[in-house]
């Protein structure tokens, strides 16, 4: 599989990043985008983006449930490198844990996770280790790009914003994928 | 055509699942696009596996559906159909081949007659007047039952189960004295009441039955008629026809059978009148109401078929939760307070502190020497106050801390209480069950239990039910002897089995026995010899106990006879396995000519886990305490090696030791420490000792379920939480020992998990299809034909699958729930251009083929395609390509 894209962070402008949310505590993630709409008025899509093993992932806020710190995670026997990571005791519910890395095959080494996000797909709950929360972003359809082939099947669509490239994760194949055992 | 019985299964497995969609779409308005759905695909079913006079039906159906009507009700020839339908389904496999071929020229009638059906969404009588709705399924001979509201109808079952159980139970007493005047009016009572809710729910059919019922046992209270065994069995028989109503919910009542036992209850309340007793053996029983109680043998005690939507706790029980709620609540309300004390002793600090410093700074001055130490004099007594303050804070907190251990950990009992059921919740079903078995042997049995108050977590006691009526069953049919055999032998000619629960060391145990003929040990050993299990030297060598232990193994018998009682295809290995999935054991004993006893032993609830807590690579694992032989401290230097691996010797036992981290797939070898802490386990015939990081300790854990998109996890079980709310895996131990006997062997390699084996060397064909039969036939056909394949069962199932792995082609239905085969070719040209995709579809007009070739299709073939080797040939033309 191939990597999701480049590591782009050093070209950010600090200025532009967006609000984050209170990382100390968990947050629900129902508000409206904090990050302002494009001036054109063609439509826009909301993302709730993350960055993970230096790059940069987007999330529909409808998957999103919460955002919590990183918890302990526990090792699952018999499946290191796969894309579960583990499972964590998240608001006393045990949750499967992605590991983001793992699943797009990137190298982690740069950095320990430090929040957790809490997804809900299809009546389970998954949480994915990311480094930190870039917030949610309103992104115009017209920035919203297809994919190319090479790219992870797990990506859905992809966009640039603040000179972030942003990969949107399609949580449903991943979902599916994992409960295949295909990853 | 002779299909394989699983080709048979899945045929009876669609037809089961939506034939009665169409049945139940003549009584209520029909979803005819979704019908025509169901008889299209039943139809591709019917042909695969060769039932040419069902495709014919099928398509009939499919017909009147696509025309967007529905069947209906009077319409005869609809009626027959639902018949037809309904007798096929309730075949096995086994017989549905000659069901069909006898059912050939009905079949074929029906299809030709076709239907004219009625607009959908309407139903009506003759006149046109709109019916209301029946029955959500068949009509047949059912009749609906009134609807009642969800909340009453709770409590209505929950009233007539308690009161049917007591019938049941007081009937069995009767067999043994039929003038007991107590035990009429209980019966007499239990009617009543059941009658009385019936009548406040509008449930006149059961209102009629128990007002009959009632009748009877009033009859013989005032000595006008005399009960017999076969008046008990029409009573059961009513009991039966209750007991059923109550686990579908009062939802229709089979009015063949309703007529049956009225009939039968009125010969009972009037035998008296018509000078026939019926007491006494030979004497004509009232054929309608024997007969269910004959099936009772065959059907009833078939383990695992209760419906339980609600459970029951008892008023005591939910108020002590409720009043320990509340008390928590406001216990935890006092936290604001210690708050409040914390934040007034910070701010006294922090004034101290501020006076400190003042008086310090006054130090540095010769003139404020002085001043200076009467202040630090003040603030040393501020401090004193301040000690004294939080030794009070700490008292109270310490009280409070104590409080809340105590309540919470009574809350959690009353929590733990209100999965708890008595063991008579399942044992009050023996006494008819033994009764009914015995009356189908002509033999004469009587049960005695004890300890039926016992409690046991619920989902424990239904886990027992499968095992005991399988004892049970083995005990009546070849336990205990014919009444002529027993008193040829001096024993009473009745026989006697005793169920016996208690608790035990914080167990569950059950004791089964009877005086029966007991196990025959020479016939045992003889089929040990017989089946080479063991040598004959070692044979000799062993105890009876453990000579029995082999009546455990699958398949393993010493009764040449299979009866309808006791050949049921369940043995006493699956006794066993049972008894293990749950953390228990199962034991027998035996004395030749005196009985047999069964000894059951499992955890009282399977929410509390004794377990050995350990951490391996710093992750904490529980080893459930069951299932440890013991623990151990072991010196580096006391560890030997052969070819067999790490082992120590410990009491003249040969230990072998495993790392559990490499066990685990962690990768590890022993922990370097010179003392190895050691968990000792038993199983496959040696012993074990799993190294683990630290100093196990003990504890009770609450058991949680896995998520279940982890699927088995290899060597765990369960998980659970930690006091400091980590997560904790319960170690699945048969696993555990299998995974630690690869390792000793040297296959590491095989250490992970398996994955399905997947030859790349052969072309990668995946097959799309909503039908399980259809998925099967087409695997099965391009298996033989060479290929690799995969299956998904819809199209976002197939464009899922089709994104994560490489194909070399695709095979998929055109209609599929969710996205059709035209989307999902659709799709796959959009993001793979190359990969074919084969359109198979039952539609074979030009313009489905057009439309599938539109989509992107490669090529478009039919289901008959799979009759000869077209459908290979195309495949293999696309892939030379």
């Amino acid at each position: 599989m191939n990597n999701p894209g480049p590591n782009i962070e050093s070209s950010r402008d600090p200025a532009q990043k967006p609000v984050l949310p209170d990382a100390r505590t968990i947050s629900k993630l129902s508000q409206p985008p904090k990050q302002k709409a494009p001036l054109e008025t063609e439509k826009t899509e909301s993302f709730f983006v993350f960055k993970c093993a230096g790059h940069f992932f987007a999330l529909k806020p409808a998957w999103v449930g919460e955002v919590t710190p990183s918890v302990f995670v526990h090792r699952i026997p018999h499946r290191s490198g796969n894309a579960i990571e583990g499972i964590s005791n998240i608001n006393g519910d045990l949750v499967p844990v992605v590991s983001v890395a793992n699943a797009f095959k990137l190298d982690s080494s740069s950095g320990k996770s430090s929040m957790m996000v809490l997804c809900h797909v299809g009546g389970e709950k998954f949480a994915f280790e990311t480094d930190s929360i870039e917030g949610m972003f309103s992104v115009g359809a017209s920035r919203i790009k297809e994919v190319s082939e090479g790219d992870s099947p797990f990506i859905a669509n992809k966009f640039d914003t603040d000179n972030m490239q942003v990969w949107v994760i399609d949580v449903d194949l991943l979902a599916g994928a994992i409960a295949r055992r295909a990853i | 055509m002779k299909n394989e019985k699983f080709m048979l299964e899945l045929f009876l497995g669609e037809l089961r699942s939506n034939s009665s969609a169409i049945i139940a779409s003549m009584n209520g308005p029909a979803d005819v696009p979704m019908l025509e759905n169901v008889a299209r695909s039943l139809k591709t079913s019917a042909r695969i596996v060769g039932f040419v006079e069902l495709v014919g039906l099928f398509n009939a159906l499919e017909q009147l559906f696509a025309s967007g009507r529905a069947l209906a009700p009077d319409e005869p020839n609809a009626k027959e159909c639902a018949e037809i339908l309904r007798a096929i389904t309730k075949s096995n496999p086994d017989e549905i081949e000659k069901l069909v071929d006898s059912m050939d020229a009905r079949i074929s009638a029906c299809a030709k007659a076709g239907f004219t059906g009625r607009i959908a969404g309407a139903l009506t009588d003759s006149k046109g007047h709109i019916l209301p709705k029946l029955s959500p399924e068949e009509t047949g001979n059912f009749e609906s039952l009134p609807s009642v509201d969800a909340s009453m109808k709770e409590l209505f079952i929950a009233d007539v189960s308690t009161q049917i159980d007591l019938i049941s139970n007081t009937l069995v007493e009767l067999g043994s004295d039929f003038n007991s005047k107590p035990k009429l009016e209980a019966l007499m009572r239990a009617s009543h009441s059941i009658k009385g809710a019936s009548r406040a729910v509008g449930m006149d059919r059961i209102v009629e039955i128990t007002h009959k019922m009632e009748d009877c046992f009033s009859a013989a209270l005032k000595d006008k008629i005399s009960l017999s065994d076969e008046s008990l069995d029409v009573f059961f028989s009513c009991v039966d026809f209750l007991s059923q109503l109550c686990k579908r919910g009062f939802d229709r009542i089979d009015k063949n059978l309703f007529d049956s036992l009225m009939k039968s209850l009125g010969e009972v309340e009037s035998s008296s009148e018509a000078g026939a007793s019926l007491h006494g053996a030979g004497e004509q029983q009232p054929a309608t109401a024997s007969r269910p109680v004959q099936d009772n043998a065959k059907n009833s005690y078939a383990p695992g078929q209760k419906e339980l939507n609600f459970i029951r706790i008892s008023l005591s029980n939910i108020n002590s939760i409720m009043s320990l709620a509340a008390e928590e609540l406001i216990e935890n309300r006092k936290l604001e307070g210690f708050k409040e004390i914390i934040s007034n002793m910070r701010a006294e600090n922090a004034r101290i502190s501020n006076r400190l410093e003042e008086a310090l700074n006054m130090l540095s001055s010769p003139a404020g020497e002085h001043s200076a130490m009467a202040r630090l004099e003040r603030i040393g007594e501020d401090l004193r106050r301040q000690d004294f303050s939080f030794g009070d804070a700490l008292e109270r907190f310490s009280e409070y801390s104590r409080k809340n251990v105590l309540l919470s950990s009574r809350l959690y009992g009353e929590v733990l209480e209100s999965r708890m059921r008595p063991f008579s919740d399942l044992a009050h079903i023996f006494p008819k069950m033994v009764r009914d078995f015995s009356r189908n042997l002509s033999k004469k049995i009587t049960v005695e239990i004890s300890g039926a108050a016992t409690s046991i977590d619920r989902d424990l006691l239904e886990k027992l039910e499968s095992p005991l009526v399988h004892i049970l069953r083995n005990a009546c049919d070849h336990g205990i002897e014919t009444p002529g055999e027993r008193e040829a032998a001096g024993k009473n000619p009745a026989g006697k089995i005793s169920i016996r629960a208690s608790h035990s060391s914080g167990m569950f145990l059950l004791t089964v026995s009877d005086d029966g003929r007991g196990i025959a040990v020479d016939k045992v050993k003889a089929k040990i010899l017989e089946r080479k299990l063991v040598p004959p030297d070692i044979l000799a060598q062993m105890q009876q106990d453990e000579i029995f232990e082999f009546l455990f193994l699958p398949a393993f018998t010493t009764k040449t006879d299979v009866t309808e009682i006791s050949g049921r295809g369940v043995g006493l290995d699956v006794v066993q396995t049972i008894m293990r999935e749950v953390g228990g054991s199962v034991g027998v004993s035996s004395v030749s000519g005196r009985g047999c006893t069964f000894t059951l032993k499992l955890p009282i609830t399977r929410s509390v886990l004794k377990a050995l807590v350990v951490n391996v690579d710093s992750q904490p694992y529980a080893f459930p305490l069951s299932s440890v032989n013991r623990t151990l401290m072991v010196h580096r230097g006391d560890i030997r090696a052969d070819l067999r691996g790490n082992f120590f010797m410990d009491n003249k036992s040969r230990i072998n030791i495993v790392p559990t981290s490499a066990v685990l797939g962690f990768g590890q070898g022993l922990p370097a420490d010179d003392l190895l802490y050691i968990v000792v386990l038993s199983g496959r015939g040696r012993f074990w000792g799993f190294a683990v990081d630290g100093i196990p300790e003990e504890s009770e854990l609450v058991v949680r379920a896995l998520n279940t998109s982890l699927g088995k996890i290899a060597c765990v079980s369960a998980a659970a939480l930690t006091s400091e709310g980590l997560p904790i895996l319960i170690l699945d131990i048969d696993d555990i020992l299998i995974y630690a006997s690869r390792y000793l062997s040297g296959a590491k390699a095989e250490l992970s998990e398996a994955s399905p084996h997947r030859d790349f060397s052969k072309k990668r064909v995946l097959v799309v299809d909503d039908s399980a039969t259809v998925r099967e036939v087409e695997k099965k056909i391009l298996e033989k034909a060479g290929f690799y394949v995969d299956t998904a069962v819809d199209g976002v199932d197939g464009w899922n699958v089709v994104r994560l792995s490489k194909y070399d082609l695709v095979v998929s239905d055109v209609d599929m729930p969710r996205m059709s085969g035209l989307g999902l070719a659709a799709k796959i040209r959009n993001l793979y251009p190359n990969l074919p995709v084969v359109m198979v579809s039952y539609k074979d007009r030009p313009e489905d083929k057009q439309r599938g070739l539109e989509c992107g299709a490669n090529a478009y073939l039919t289901k008959s395609s799979f009759q000869d080797d077209s459908f290979v040939k195309t495949l293999r033309s696309l892939l030379d390509k």
